[in-house]
């Protein structure tokens, strides 16, 4: 008690330099702080851009191998169709899965977007570039129609749409599980056509101008660049303004009515999914079960790991960076530290040898001079650790700043790029359980479709990271400072008590 | 009578070499002031380390109420046993007088209720004023800074006081004063007191002298 008592008293007797001890070891504390508030700051950004682009898997038709394969292989190959999707969705493993049907068809009741053909009078126009408003085909080639139709089994995986290429400004997004013949069309094309909200559009299939389909235009898009400007042959098809939507309802009709064989091929040709795993350590796994399901080899299963590895790049220079500024604090503080304490015990040298002269023990002595540097630790560690969580919000976020502005503009354009309702939204489990994100600090503003069936959207965005150092690093902060602390101080008292008290003050008499 | 402490056969060197103490054989009893008086060199300071177990006895014993002070805790005898008055006070500057008092009495009885009553006590007792007793111990003079490190030999009640050169800094009259106190403390309370000193006024106030003449006791 007595030794506690003393120290204390100690502390407050010996101000000047306890507070010039206190004011380092605030610094350091303060600096690991933010260090650490920075760390975890970025791990938690690095593992929520994980958690809302988990990996996408898709199967990629080896085209090649296919043409070099025996007839009988080729008889063999069975290619993907909408039920193997759907089978292949139907595992445990898959946390969610979109498909898009694609289908070009032609059109006498309304004409192609010309925004992208060359004038007549194009000197460099090829002699055998399709007819402006004519069929989507060449001279001597077959026609394949002048408007592409796609439709996802989920819109809300239109990534046209949830970066800005495209942008609904009239009417809304049709939905993926509607039965209605819905379509949403170009600003061009409905421009060039006078067409708008509520009219109706008819197409046939190129090959059989007999079987037609009305479609009601539910929605208008701008096309915020068209780059198929310059697309191959100049075939209207490729233009994004003779792009529209349909639902797979839709398109399901259309490829069924389409010759059977032929059918086969184009849903080989337009089929396209993706798989999101519950796990991202799955992909091996998935690709097993799928394989024993029946994919052919001639599928390549394929994942955008890399794609995602180099969009996390400088969050995870942020990462490292915050690591190694906590490495080279702790550094420092450890060295400045063992020579604060050294020095400062070294110069209580005549202290300690009165008092032993008096009859204080070693250990005693130990004691009270540890135990007085450990209040000045403990009072410089609480204002460090207070001052450093709240200036690591601050400082967090000017680091992060421009990841966090690009991460919110995304998340807030998507709704308006979809016409601000109705679009289907991913779901929340692929899209990453919010309550991991370093923060949803933003508002969850509810844009409920009114569409009648049409699901109810929330986006989250992020507007703040919140940063917060949790208890446990806390006391990991405290055992390290004050070990560190101690053991320095323990060190020079041992230096100082290998002395006898006599040698001590005749020394310095 | 039993002798309070004890030297026999002590010899002390710093470097094995050269004997600062030879062969020592010494009795101090309660009730008595002794001056051990030497000139510079002589060894008187080595010997007042070695009987306040500051130093760590090389040859010979020392024997405190019989018990050898090389197989007791030093720590202890120092905190209980002893009070040692150093030439240079040894005080701790950043404490005032009360203060190095209290500390003193602290050490010896942590239990102690009325430390800060009894340390002034003990500092009125050796003159020093009330005004100043809270002062930090620069501020005080020598003299003052003696009387001090006298309060705190005397702060718990050791049955040896053992002084290097208490008047060496002081005036004749604060020596005379600081005599008496010493003469006050054996004769009147029953003290062991040892004075280490070349002052011929201590001289002839002491009871029993030594000569330390190059370590070797020569005359009684």
């Amino acid at each position: 008690m007595i030794v506690v008592k003393n120290a204390f008293r100690n502390m407050i007797r010996n101000k000047a330099r306890n507070f010039l001890i206190g004011i380092i070891i605030t610094i350091i504390t303060l600096c690991t702080c933010i260090a650490l508030a920075i760390h975890q700051a970025g791990v938690n950004l690095v593992r929520t851009y994980k958690d809302t682009n988990p990996l996408s898997i898709s199967f990629l038709l080896n085209m090649n191998e296919l043409r070099d394969a025996s007839d009988d292989e080729k008889n063999d190959f069975q290619s993907l169709t909408v039920e193997d999707v759907e089978n292949y969705g139907d595992s445990d493993l898959v946390k969610d899965y979109y498909y898009t049907l694609e289908s070009s068809l032609s059109s006498d009741t309304i004409e192609a977007a010309s925004d992208n053909v060359r004038p007549e009078n194009d000197e460099n126009r090829p002699e055998d570039a399709p007819d402006d408003k004519g069929e989507g085909r060449g001279q001597g080639m077959t026609d394949i129609g002048n408007f592409r139709i796609t439709a996802y089994s989920n819109f809300g995986y239109l990534t046209d749409f949830v970066e800005g290429s495209k942008k609904i400004t009239d009417g809304v997004m049709v939905t993926g599980d509607s039965d209605e013949d819905e379509i949403v069309i170009s600003e061009s094309l409905a421009e060039d056509n006078d067409l708008e909200v509520g009219d109706e559009i008819s197409f046939y299939l190129p090959e059989n101008e007999d079987v037609t389909y009305t479609f009601t235009i539910v929605g208008i898009f701008e096309v915020e660049e068209d780059d198929s400007s310059s697309s191959f042959m100049n075939m209207n098809v490729l233009s994004s303004s003779n792009q529209m939507y349909a639902n797979i309802h839709s398109l399901e009709e259309i490829l069924d009515d389409m010759d059977e064989d032929e059918s086969k091929l184009v849903q080989n040709n337009e089929l396209s999914a993706s798989f999101y795993l519950t796990d991202n350590d799955l992909v091996d796994e998935f690709e097993e079960e799928v394989r024993n399901k029946g994919l052919s080899d001639y599928y390549t299963v394929s994942t955008n790991e890399q794609e995602l590895l180099a969009s996390l790049e400088a969050i995870q220079n942020i990462v490292n960076f915050s690591v190694q500024f906590l490495i080279v604090i702790l550094i420092i503080g450890i060295v400045v530290l063992t020579i604060i304490n050294f020095l400062n015990i070294r110069d209580r040298k005549y202290e300690i040898g009165v008092l032993r002269a008096i009859g204080m023990s070693k250990t005693k002595v130990t004691s009270l001079l540890i135990l007085e540097i450990f209040f000045v630790a403990l009072v410089s560690l609480v204002i460090g650790t207070s001052t450093g969580t709240l200036l690591a919000q601050p400082v967090t976020n000017k680091i992060l700043e421009n990841e966090i502005t690009s991460y919110a503009d995304t998340q807030m354009n998507t709704q308006n790029n979809f016409g601000g309702e109705g679009f289907e939204k991913p779901s929340e489990e692929v899209r990453g359980n919010s309550n991991n994100a370093p923060s949803q600090g933003g508002e969850k503003p509810n844009t409920a479709g009114n569409r009648p069936g049409s699901r109810q959207v929330v986006t989250d965005y992020v507007d703040s990271l919140t940063v917060h150092i949790c208890y446990l690093t806390i006391l990991e902060l405290f055992g390290i400072s004050i070990l560190l602390i101690v053991g320095s101080s323990v060190v020079a008292c041992l230096f100082v008590n290998k002395y006898n008290p006599n040698a001590i003050l005749q020394n310095r008499n | 009578m039993k002798s309070i402490l004890k030297t026999t056969n002590l010899s002390f060197s710093y470097d094995k070499v050269h004997p600062v103490l030879q062969d020592i054989n010494l009795e101090f009893f309660k009730g008595k002031v002794y001056g051990i008086f030497g000139k510079s060199g002589a060894g008187k300071s080595t010997l007042l380390s070695l009987l306040a177990g500051l130093e760590k006895i090389e040859e010979g014993c020392i024997f405190y109420q019989d018990s050898d002070l090389a197989r007791c805790n030093l720590d202890y005898y120092r905190s209980h046993d002893i009070g040692i008055v150093f030439q240079a006070y040894n005080l701790l500057p950043q404490l005032t007088a009360i203060e190095n008092v209290v500390l003193s009495i602290e050490l010896n009885n942590p239990k102690e209720k009325s430390k800060e009553e009894k340390a002034k006590t003990l500092l009125k007792k050796v003159g020093i004023r009330d005004d100043l007793m809270k002062h930090k111990i620069l501020k005080l003079s020598g003299g003052e800074q003696q009387r001090v490190a006298i309060a705190r030999a005397l702060s718990y009640d050791a049955d040896i006081i053992l002084a290097d050169e208490p008047t060496g800094n002081l005036d004749p009259d604060t020596e005379d004063e600081i005599i008496n106190l010493f003469l006050d403390i054996a004769h009147k309370e029953g003290k062991c007191v040892i004075i280490i000193s070349h002052s011929r006024e201590v001289k002839k106030h002491v009871d029993i002298c030594y000569h330390l003449v190059h370590g070797k006791i020569t005359a009684q």
